[in-house]
């Protein structure tokens, strides 16, 4: 049967148009965050006969963009928070995750079977039920109502180094060993040779934890108890609330930072599917 | 027998890597969930006073607890077959794709990256009271509708849940089916098979584990619904979102609570574990079934 190449089927335009669909709340608020006062009003905040959505404003304005400035708002502040946060945990959790994963897959120790079966049950255990001893613990560190307290409660990821387990393991063990006779010590071994080849795990690791960590709400409610430390994740709808006129580049500023990181990512998520089914370096010959 | 020096050596460098994160499980994991157990059997303001049951029977008997896991029971029951099928789907027809299947990929994942709380602006322009779709309605004619309470916030729990989390199972879903090779596909259409047969007979077969993994994952998003559910309704929502996560939060912060708390702590874990091991139960079995 002959194929006509420039036609698009109709199930891809279906799938497209939904795609787009799905990507409509962001694509609002980022229209949004270009309408001036008047239409803010008229279209959402007091509309005369029900809200509407719209894409294209009547008066295209920047001036939403200057209440990002606003000291009221404090919103820069929390934002740079969010960031601290976000990098720093995620920092850690990489860091604690590639070495534990890295000794998981290559050695055998002491007390490895104990390790890994803490990890897996761990994975199952609501952080919700945990947040009482872990209250207690840090009342006893004395880190209650400190960011410090934040990164050492959110370091702890056992998936994470489940995911850095099963991303070493796929490397044959060979390599390791190759190196080792070549004169590489372990940490060279890991830095030069073995991450290199899962470092899309660690993308994607970090990814994961940046997105998690810039979503955490119930957790520094409970440890910082100080809403001048509190991530932009709590005050936001605040902050909307006071401000439903720049509500959406509020809204917009919040989401570009973990889009942004996944468009960095985005190649090495493609490689890791890829790498999953052993088909990256046919691919990429 | 004497183990040799490399081994000795080989066995000390890997608990040096282990080391920070054994540690950090051991005192920030293992040992804050032993203490949750233990005190959830005492009384007092430490744990000197065992108590047995006492707290367990006090917690079934809290109206608020019962709400909370009454909710939290249907809400886990009616999402996890929506999050294991619908990105199963969605991935099956991505995958059928051949010319926008990559930008496909990205679309239908971005709304994984996409914070709950910027998504609030959108939800309430959409479903506040004079929202959109309240606006619909009156312009039908209808009564309108509060999307935050009763069974339409429920409903909108779960769009949010599924939109936000869905991405996830979409992404393993797409992996497992890159996993099957090209050759059964042309088999199976050379032997006639259509689109809905070859998913039944070739994809379906092969990305069980993948499903059962989706069903785990779900299950751990899951434990983050109270985000979604803080967001729409606050720290004391509507009975209809009021979830296991707001007993536990707002037990936690009323100290007279604490016992409580560790009670239901031990409680949620226990469902959690009882399901994920019976699936993985299951899940053995079926394999071992399959190789007789």
């Amino acid at each position: 049967m002959k194929k006509n190449k420039s036609f698009v089927p109709p199930g891809d335009v279906f799938l497209l148009t939904a795609a787009i669909l799905f990507l409509m709340p962001v694509l609002y608020m980022a229209a949004a965050m270009f309408f001036s006062e008047a239409d803010m009003y008229t279209f959402y905040i007091h509309p005369t006969s029900g809200k509407t959505l719209h894409l294209i404003p009547h008066h295209l304005s920047l001036k939403q963009f200057g209440s990002l400035f606003l000291a009221e708002t404090d919103f820069l502040a929390s934002l740079s928070r969010s960031v601290l946060y976000a990098f720093g945990i995620s920092f850690l959790r990489t860091v604690l995750a590639v070495s534990a994963g890295y000794a998981a897959a290559f050695y055998s120790f002491p007390l490895k079977k104990i390790f890994l079966g803490c990890c897996l049950t761990l994975m199952f255990i609501p952080p919700l039920a945990m947040q009482v001893p872990e209250y207690i613990l840090l009342r006893f560190l004395g880190l209650l109502g400190k960011e410090w307290s934040l990164f050492l409660i959110y370091a702890v990821h056992p998936v994470s180094i489940c995911i850095m387990i099963y991303a070493f393991s796929r490397i044959p063990s060979e390599t390791g060993e190759a190196a080792a006779l070549d004169g590489c010590g372990s940490l060279r071994c890991l830095w030069s040779v073995l991450l290199p080849q899962g470092g899309y795990a660690v993308y994607l690791l970090f990814m994961l934890s940046f997105i998690d960590v810039w979503n955490m709400i119930e957790g520094p409610m409970v440890f910082l108890q100080d809403p001048d430390l509190y991530p932009l994740a709590i005050l936001l709808p605040d902050i909307m609330k006071k401000h439903p006129y720049a509500a959406p580049v509020f809204g917009c500023m919040f989401v570009c930072i973990p889009l942004l990181l996944y468009a960095a990512c985005r190649e090495s998520l493609a490689v890791y599917v890829w790498k999953e089914v052993g088909m990256y370096e046919t691919e990429m010959e | 027998m004497k183990m040799s020096k490399r081994r000795i050596r080989r066995s000390f460098t890997g608990l040096i890597f282990a080391l920070p994160a054994m540690a950090a499980v051991a005192f920030i994991g293992v040992l804050p969930m032993l203490y949750t157990v233990l005190n959830s059997f005492s009384g007092g303001l430490s744990m000197e006073v065992f108590v047995g049951w006492e707290n367990y029977r006090q917690l079934f008997a809290s109206a608020a607890f019962q709400l909370g896991i009454r909710n939290t029971a249907v809400f886990y029951l009616t999402v996890l077959p929506m999050m294991v099928l619908l990105p199963l789907l969605l991935a099956a027809a991505v995958c059928s794709c051949k010319a926008v299947r990559h930008t496909l990929e990205s679309l239908f994942f971005i709304p994984s990256v996409i914070p709950s709380a910027s998504l609030l602006w959108f939800v309430d322009i959409l479903c506040g009271d004079t929202g959109v779709l309240n606006s619909i309605l009156v312009k039908m004619g209808q009564n309108p509708i509060n999307f935050f309470a009763g069974i339409p916030a429920i409903v909108l729990l779960h769009c949010m849940f599924l939109y936000r989390y869905g991405g996830y199972n979409f992404f393993l879903y797409l992996i497992a089916f890159a996993g099957i090779s090209k050759e059964q596909y042309e088999t199976a259409s050379i032997n006639g098979a259509g689109r809905l047969q070859i998913f039944r007979l070739v994809e379906l077969p092969q990305i069980t584990p993948t499903i059962l993994l989706c069903t785990a994952f779900s299950v751990m998003n899951g434990y983050s619904i109270y985000r979604e559910a803080y967001l729409i309704g606050g720290a004391y929502p509507d009975t209809s979102l009021y979830l296991l996560q707001h007993f536990l939060n707002n037990s936690f912060r009323n100290l007279s609570y604490g016992k409580l708390c560790s009670a239901a702590s031990v409680i949620l874990s226990l469902c959690v574990f009882s399901i994920m091991i019976a699936f993985f139960i299951l899940n053995r079995r079926k394999k071992r079934y399959e190789k007789e």
